[in-house]
């Protein structure tokens, strides 16, 4: 039941306390650049969760592989390559299956590659009980080799969803802001920074509730 | 020995990559769903929904 209710608290904190684009900041760039369009905010944030969770899996297994090898330093090099070669599938994927959605995605699709998220998470799995510790979890269910791939795949899955949540909440809000008299200063990117900030202090507001 | 991991490593994911990457490219885009470069009016439409079609529809309107 610890178990249960710990993956749970990690999640949680995962995708919505510790929201990787409103409390680090990690992957605003493409957060305001597809935020336009809610279509494209949806497509995004299903390639992202789909590219995060596939990396995070692959480079779980592979930091084993390179710590077995004792060659933890090529950590960094190999998981930028893991995850340009899935996002090179997810784009064959999309186009062969999914053709609005490559359309609509268009060159943010590619550009997964250097969305840092990915590369954060991926990094971040490969220190369980630092998350335990984050999320207020006793670390040392961190030691079960089952367990702490669990709770890594669990983080993982909602880093992304929250990364997904969070552009998807955008989208909306910059459709109704569409609608508003703006002043000419603040139109664009402006008022989505502004917004963005308001967000910010909305999930603040949460932090430290587990 | 290190040394040979790195490379054997190393050369595994980039020619994993690189397979990928070739697969990629010979995947033929949709229909309708042209370069971006040649399609795109100004530096902020980046989106491939920019079809040939439309405009072709506009020319046409004009």
């Amino acid at each position: 039941m610890e178990v249960i209710t710990s993956l749970v608290i990690v999640f949680l904190v995962a995708m919505v306390t510790n929201n990787i684009v409103l409390s680090t900041g990690y992957g605003i760039c493409s957060y305001i650049g597809v935020s336009k369009n809610r279509k494209s905010a949806i497509g995004m944030g299903c390639a992202l969760v789909f590219v995060v969770f596939m990396a995070s899996l692959v480079s779980y297994f592979l930091e084993m592989l390179l710590v077995a090898l004792n060659i933890e330093f090529m950590q960094t090099i190999v998981f930028i390559l893991v995850i340009a070669s899935l996002v090179q599938l997810v784009e064959m994927i999309c186009k062969k299956f999914l053709p609005s959605l490559y359309q609509s995605l268009g060159i943010y699709l590619p550009l997964i590659t250097t969305n840092c998220v990915v590369l954060y998470v991926t990094k971040q799995i490969c220190d369980v009980e630092a998350i335990l510790i984050a999320a207020g979890v006793s670390g040392s269910l961190a030691n079960n080799g089952f367990f702490n791939f669990l709770f890594a795949m669990v983080y993982a899955l909602g880093t992304a969803l929250g990364y997904f949540l969070c552009i998807t909440l955008m989208s909306t809000i910059r459709n109704r802001i569409d609608y508003s008299p703006v002043k000419r200063g603040f139109a664009g990117a402006g008022i989505a920074l502004v917004t963005t900030a308001i967000m910010v202090l909305a999930i603040g507001g949460l932090s430290g509730i587990f | 020995m290190e040394i040979l991991y790195i490379f054997i490593v190393l050369a595994v994911a980039v020619s994993l990559f690189c397979l990928i990457y070739y697969l990629n490219s010979k995947t033929k885009k949709p229909d309708n769903c042209s370069s971006l470069p040649e399609e795109c009016e100004s530096c902020k439409v980046i989106f491939c929904r920019n079809k040939k079609t439309d405009k072709d529809d506009e020319t046409k309107e004009k």
